[in-house]
Protein backbone atom coordinates (compact mmCIF):
# COMPACT_ATOMS: atom_id res chain seq x y z
CA UNK A 1 0.00 0.00 0.00
CA UNK A 2 1.36 3.40 -0.95
CA UNK A 3 0.33 6.30 1.24
CA UNK A 4 -0.16 9.88 0.13
CA UNK A 5 3.20 10.73 1.66
CA UNK A 6 4.95 8.33 -0.69
CA UNK A 7 6.85 10.28 -3.31
CA UNK A 8 8.26 8.46 -6.28
CA UNK A 9 7.16 5.07 -7.63
CA UNK A 10 3.73 6.65 -8.18
CA UNK A 11 2.42 8.50 -11.24
CA UNK A 12 2.85 12.28 -11.24
CA UNK A 13 5.23 12.22 -8.29
CA UNK A 14 8.96 12.34 -7.93
CA UNK A 15 11.31 12.10 -4.99
CA UNK A 16 12.44 15.67 -5.54
CA UNK A 17 8.99 16.84 -4.47
CA UNK A 18 10.04 16.20 -0.87
CA UNK A 19 12.14 19.36 -1.01
CA UNK A 20 9.11 21.60 -1.34
CA UNK A 21 7.39 20.79 2.01
CA UNK A 22 10.64 21.35 3.86
CA UNK A 23 11.21 24.60 2.02
CA UNK A 24 7.65 25.77 2.68
CA UNK A 25 7.85 24.98 6.41
CA UNK A 26 11.09 26.91 6.80
CA UNK A 27 9.69 29.90 4.93
CA UNK A 28 6.47 29.83 6.93
CA UNK A 29 8.39 29.86 10.20
CA UNK A 30 10.58 32.63 8.86
CA UNK A 31 7.49 34.74 8.21
CA UNK A 32 6.52 34.20 11.85
CA UNK A 33 10.02 35.27 12.98
CA UNK A 34 10.74 31.84 14.35
CA UNK A 35 13.72 29.62 13.65
CA UNK A 36 13.51 26.11 12.28
CA UNK A 37 15.87 23.39 13.40
CA UNK A 38 16.13 20.56 10.93
CA UNK A 39 17.93 17.35 11.79
CA UNK A 40 19.02 15.16 8.94
CA UNK A 41 19.00 11.71 10.49
CA UNK A 42 21.17 9.02 8.99
CA UNK A 43 20.45 5.34 9.58
CA UNK A 44 23.00 2.57 9.81
CA UNK A 45 20.83 0.03 8.12
CA UNK A 46 20.26 1.70 4.80
CA UNK A 47 23.45 1.68 2.77
CA UNK A 48 26.45 0.57 4.87
CA UNK A 49 24.79 -2.55 6.21
CA UNK A 50 24.39 -4.17 2.79
CA UNK A 51 27.16 -6.64 2.07
CA UNK A 52 27.92 -5.35 -1.41
CA UNK A 53 30.97 -7.48 -2.04
CA UNK A 54 28.92 -10.58 -1.37
CA UNK A 55 26.12 -9.34 -3.60
CA UNK A 56 28.57 -8.61 -6.40
CA UNK A 57 30.15 -12.04 -6.22
CA UNK A 58 26.72 -13.68 -6.12
CA UNK A 59 25.56 -11.63 -9.09
CA UNK A 60 28.73 -12.45 -10.99
CA UNK A 61 28.25 -16.14 -10.29
CA UNK A 62 24.60 -16.01 -11.34
CA UNK A 63 25.48 -14.12 -14.50
CA UNK A 64 28.09 -16.65 -15.54
CA UNK A 65 25.62 -19.48 -15.00
CA UNK A 66 22.73 -17.64 -16.58
CA UNK A 67 24.58 -17.25 -19.84
CA UNK A 68 24.19 -20.99 -20.31
CA UNK A 69 20.53 -20.84 -19.46
CA UNK A 70 19.23 -18.39 -22.02
CA UNK A 71 19.02 -20.69 -25.00
CA UNK A 72 16.70 -23.21 -23.41
CA UNK A 73 14.08 -21.05 -21.78
CA UNK A 74 11.22 -22.81 -23.50
CA UNK A 75 12.50 -26.14 -22.41
CA UNK A 76 12.91 -24.93 -18.86
CA UNK A 77 9.37 -23.59 -18.82
CA UNK A 78 8.15 -27.01 -19.78
CA UNK A 79 10.50 -28.49 -17.25
CA UNK A 80 9.25 -26.30 -14.45
CA UNK A 81 5.63 -27.30 -15.04
CA UNK A 82 6.54 -30.92 -14.54
CA UNK A 83 8.94 -30.49 -11.76
CA UNK A 84 6.45 -31.17 -9.01
CA UNK A 85 6.98 -34.86 -9.54
CA UNK A 86 10.72 -34.42 -9.83
CA UNK A 87 10.76 -36.73 -12.79
CA UNK A 88 11.06 -36.51 -16.56
CA UNK A 89 9.89 -39.90 -17.70
CA UNK A 90 9.21 -38.74 -21.25
CA UNK A 91 12.73 -37.37 -21.74
CA UNK A 92 15.22 -39.83 -23.00
CA UNK A 93 18.77 -39.77 -21.83
CA UNK A 94 20.10 -38.15 -25.00
CA UNK A 95 17.60 -35.30 -25.30
CA UNK A 96 17.71 -34.42 -21.66
CA UNK A 97 21.45 -34.56 -21.27
CA UNK A 98 21.83 -32.12 -24.16
CA UNK A 99 19.81 -29.48 -22.36
CA UNK A 100 20.60 -30.50 -18.84
CA UNK A 101 23.75 -28.47 -18.62
CA UNK A 102 21.81 -25.40 -19.65
CA UNK A 103 18.97 -26.14 -17.30
CA UNK A 104 20.96 -26.74 -14.20
CA UNK A 105 20.44 -23.22 -12.92
CA UNK A 106 16.68 -23.33 -13.05
CA UNK A 107 16.53 -26.90 -11.88
CA UNK A 108 18.55 -25.93 -8.89
CA UNK A 109 16.20 -23.06 -8.21
CA UNK A 110 13.14 -25.29 -8.30
CA UNK A 111 14.87 -27.84 -6.16
CA UNK A 112 15.12 -25.32 -3.39
CA UNK A 113 11.42 -24.58 -3.66
CA UNK A 114 10.32 -28.19 -3.75
CA UNK A 115 9.67 -29.55 -0.29
CA UNK A 116 9.33 -33.21 -1.23
CA UNK A 117 12.60 -33.30 -3.06
CA UNK A 118 14.99 -35.97 -1.90
CA UNK A 119 18.02 -34.87 -3.92
CA UNK A 120 20.38 -32.26 -2.71
CA UNK A 121 21.42 -29.18 -4.62
CA UNK A 122 24.98 -30.42 -5.13
CA UNK A 123 23.78 -33.70 -6.59
CA UNK A 124 21.58 -32.18 -9.27
CA UNK A 125 24.09 -29.55 -10.28
CA UNK A 126 26.54 -32.25 -11.35
CA UNK A 127 24.39 -33.21 -14.31
CA UNK A 128 21.54 -35.52 -15.16
CA UNK A 129 20.43 -37.86 -12.44
CA UNK A 130 17.89 -40.53 -13.42
CA UNK A 131 14.65 -40.35 -11.54
CA UNK A 132 14.07 -42.91 -8.86
CA UNK A 133 10.92 -43.54 -6.92
CA UNK A 134 10.86 -42.23 -3.36
CA UNK A 135 11.85 -44.80 -0.82
CA UNK A 136 9.02 -46.91 0.54
CA UNK A 137 8.58 -47.40 4.28
CA UNK A 138 10.52 -50.37 5.53
CA UNK A 139 8.16 -51.29 8.33
CA UNK A 140 5.29 -53.69 7.70
CA UNK A 141 2.28 -52.28 5.91
CA UNK A 142 -0.08 -53.09 8.76
CA UNK A 143 1.94 -50.93 11.11
CA UNK A 144 2.30 -48.24 8.47
CA UNK A 145 -1.44 -47.80 8.10
CA UNK A 146 -2.31 -48.49 11.71
CA UNK A 147 -2.42 -44.85 12.68
CA UNK A 148 -4.91 -44.15 9.91
CA UNK A 149 -7.43 -46.75 11.04
CA UNK A 150 -9.45 -45.04 13.74
CA UNK A 151 -11.46 -48.22 14.28
CA UNK A 152 -8.34 -49.85 15.74
CA UNK A 153 -8.34 -47.36 18.56
CA UNK A 154 -10.09 -48.72 21.63
CA UNK A 155 -12.11 -46.28 23.67
CA UNK B 1 17.01 0.54 12.56
CA UNK B 2 19.88 2.24 14.30
CA UNK B 3 20.67 5.92 13.97
CA UNK B 4 24.13 6.71 12.74
CA UNK B 5 25.16 9.52 15.09
CA UNK B 6 28.38 10.19 13.19
CA UNK B 7 26.56 11.21 10.05
CA UNK B 8 23.48 12.77 11.60
CA UNK B 9 23.58 16.54 11.22
CA UNK B 10 21.46 19.49 12.19
CA UNK B 11 20.97 22.90 10.65
CA UNK B 12 19.32 25.95 12.16
CA UNK B 13 17.34 27.94 9.61
CA UNK B 14 16.51 31.64 9.98
CA UNK B 15 17.94 31.86 13.47
CA UNK B 16 18.53 35.33 14.87
CA UNK B 17 21.94 36.19 16.41
CA UNK B 18 20.27 36.59 19.83
CA UNK B 19 18.90 33.06 19.65
CA UNK B 20 22.24 31.76 18.50
CA UNK B 21 23.96 33.35 21.49
CA UNK B 22 21.33 31.97 23.84
CA UNK B 23 21.77 28.53 22.39
CA UNK B 24 25.43 28.60 23.33
CA UNK B 25 24.68 30.38 26.60
CA UNK B 26 21.70 29.85 28.86
CA UNK B 27 20.22 27.02 26.80
CA UNK B 28 23.46 25.08 26.60
CA UNK B 29 22.99 21.70 28.32
CA UNK B 30 26.45 21.80 29.88
CA UNK B 31 29.54 23.98 29.94
CA UNK B 32 31.41 21.67 27.61
CA UNK B 33 28.46 20.22 25.75
CA UNK B 34 27.30 21.26 22.33
CA UNK B 35 23.69 22.48 22.10
CA UNK B 36 22.28 19.52 20.17
CA UNK B 37 22.38 16.02 21.56
CA UNK B 38 20.78 12.73 20.88
CA UNK B 39 19.92 10.74 23.96
CA UNK B 40 19.84 6.99 24.07
CA UNK B 41 16.55 5.51 25.33
CA UNK B 42 18.46 2.86 27.30
CA UNK B 43 19.88 4.22 30.56
CA UNK B 44 22.59 1.59 30.72
CA UNK B 45 24.06 2.46 27.33
CA UNK B 46 27.42 4.18 27.39
CA UNK B 47 27.73 6.93 26.31
CA UNK B 48 24.22 8.01 27.18
CA UNK B 49 24.14 10.96 24.79
CA UNK B 50 25.68 11.65 21.43
CA UNK B 51 26.44 15.12 20.11
CA UNK B 52 24.89 16.10 16.79
CA UNK B 53 27.09 18.06 14.46
CA UNK B 54 25.75 21.41 13.40
CA UNK B 55 26.44 22.27 9.78
CA UNK B 56 25.87 25.47 7.87
CA UNK B 57 24.97 23.88 4.59
CA UNK B 58 23.33 20.61 3.78
CA UNK B 59 22.63 18.80 0.55
CA UNK B 60 19.12 17.39 0.55
CA UNK B 61 18.07 15.46 -2.56
CA UNK B 62 20.66 17.30 -4.59
CA UNK B 63 19.68 20.77 -3.39
CA UNK B 64 22.13 22.60 -1.13
CA UNK B 65 20.31 24.36 1.69
CA UNK B 66 21.93 27.19 3.63
CA UNK B 67 20.72 28.61 6.97
CA UNK B 68 19.33 31.81 5.49
CA UNK B 69 17.84 30.12 2.42
CA UNK B 70 19.61 32.48 0.06
CA UNK B 71 20.09 29.47 -2.26
CA UNK B 72 23.29 30.98 -3.55
CA UNK B 73 25.17 27.73 -2.94
CA UNK B 74 22.48 25.82 -4.80
CA UNK B 75 22.93 28.15 -7.79
CA UNK B 76 26.68 27.67 -7.82
CA UNK B 77 26.26 23.90 -7.58
CA UNK B 78 23.68 23.84 -10.39
CA UNK B 79 26.01 25.81 -12.66
CA UNK B 80 28.91 23.52 -11.78
CA UNK B 81 26.89 20.41 -12.60
CA UNK B 82 25.64 21.96 -15.82
CA UNK B 83 29.22 22.75 -16.84
CA UNK B 84 30.17 19.18 -16.05
CA UNK B 85 27.29 17.93 -18.18
CA UNK B 86 28.28 20.30 -20.98
CA UNK B 87 31.81 18.89 -20.95
CA UNK B 88 30.40 15.39 -21.12
CA UNK B 89 28.11 16.26 -24.04
CA UNK B 90 31.01 17.85 -25.92
CA UNK B 91 33.22 14.82 -25.26
CA UNK B 92 30.57 12.42 -26.56
CA UNK B 93 29.93 14.56 -29.62
CA UNK B 94 33.65 14.90 -30.33
CA UNK B 95 34.40 11.21 -29.95
CA UNK B 96 31.51 10.24 -32.22
CA UNK B 97 32.55 12.76 -34.85
CA UNK B 98 36.01 11.20 -35.22
CA UNK B 99 35.00 7.59 -34.69
CA UNK B 100 35.18 5.81 -38.03
CA UNK B 101 32.91 3.01 -36.89
CA UNK B 102 29.96 5.23 -36.02
CA UNK B 103 28.21 8.17 -37.57
CA UNK B 104 28.42 11.60 -36.00
CA UNK B 105 25.49 13.09 -34.15
CA UNK B 106 23.01 15.13 -36.13
CA UNK B 107 22.05 18.54 -34.62
CA UNK B 108 18.76 17.19 -33.27
CA UNK B 109 20.58 14.44 -31.43
CA UNK B 110 23.08 16.95 -30.08
CA UNK B 111 20.22 19.07 -28.80
CA UNK B 112 18.60 16.05 -27.19
CA UNK B 113 21.87 15.20 -25.46
CA UNK B 114 22.18 18.77 -24.22
CA UNK B 115 18.63 18.75 -22.90
CA UNK B 116 19.21 15.48 -21.10
CA UNK B 117 22.38 16.33 -19.21
CA UNK B 118 22.72 20.13 -19.23
CA UNK B 119 19.32 21.77 -19.46
CA UNK B 120 17.99 19.47 -16.75
CA UNK B 121 20.50 20.89 -14.25
CA UNK B 122 19.21 24.41 -14.75
CA UNK B 123 15.55 23.51 -14.45
CA UNK B 124 15.71 20.98 -11.65
CA UNK B 125 15.72 23.34 -8.68
CA UNK B 126 14.91 26.58 -10.43
CA UNK B 127 11.73 27.08 -8.45
CA UNK B 128 13.71 27.43 -5.23
CA UNK B 129 16.07 30.14 -6.47
CA UNK B 130 14.90 33.45 -5.04
CA UNK B 131 17.57 36.00 -5.87
CA UNK B 132 17.28 37.73 -9.23
CA UNK B 133 21.04 37.95 -9.42
CA UNK B 134 21.34 34.18 -9.14
CA UNK B 135 18.71 33.68 -11.81
CA UNK B 136 20.55 36.02 -14.15
CA UNK B 137 23.76 34.11 -13.48
CA UNK B 138 22.02 30.88 -14.37
CA UNK B 139 20.54 32.45 -17.50
CA UNK B 140 24.01 33.55 -18.60
CA UNK B 141 25.43 30.09 -18.06
CA UNK B 142 22.52 28.60 -19.97
CA UNK B 143 23.13 30.91 -22.91
CA UNK B 144 26.82 30.11 -22.89
CA UNK B 145 26.17 26.40 -22.92
CA UNK B 146 24.15 26.81 -26.10
CA UNK B 147 26.73 28.99 -27.80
Amino acid sequence: MLTDSQLGTKPDTQTYDAIFPLFAIIQHKYNLDKPTYVAFVDYFTSYPSVHRDGLSSTLLKMTSEATCCTSSELYLTKLSSEFSTLAFPHATQSTFSKDCQEGVVLVRHYLVCCGSCSRTQSQISCGYLPWTAPAQPTHPQSIHYAHLDWRAISF
Amino acid sequence: MQINTDKTEITAFSETPALLRARWGQYQPGPTMTPFHMYSPFPTSDPHSYPIHEVFQFEYLGLILDPKLTMHLATVEAIRRAAQGQALALAVSYSLRYDKNSSKLIPTQNLGLWKAIVFLRFLQNLRYIQSEKDIKTMQTSLDLSLA
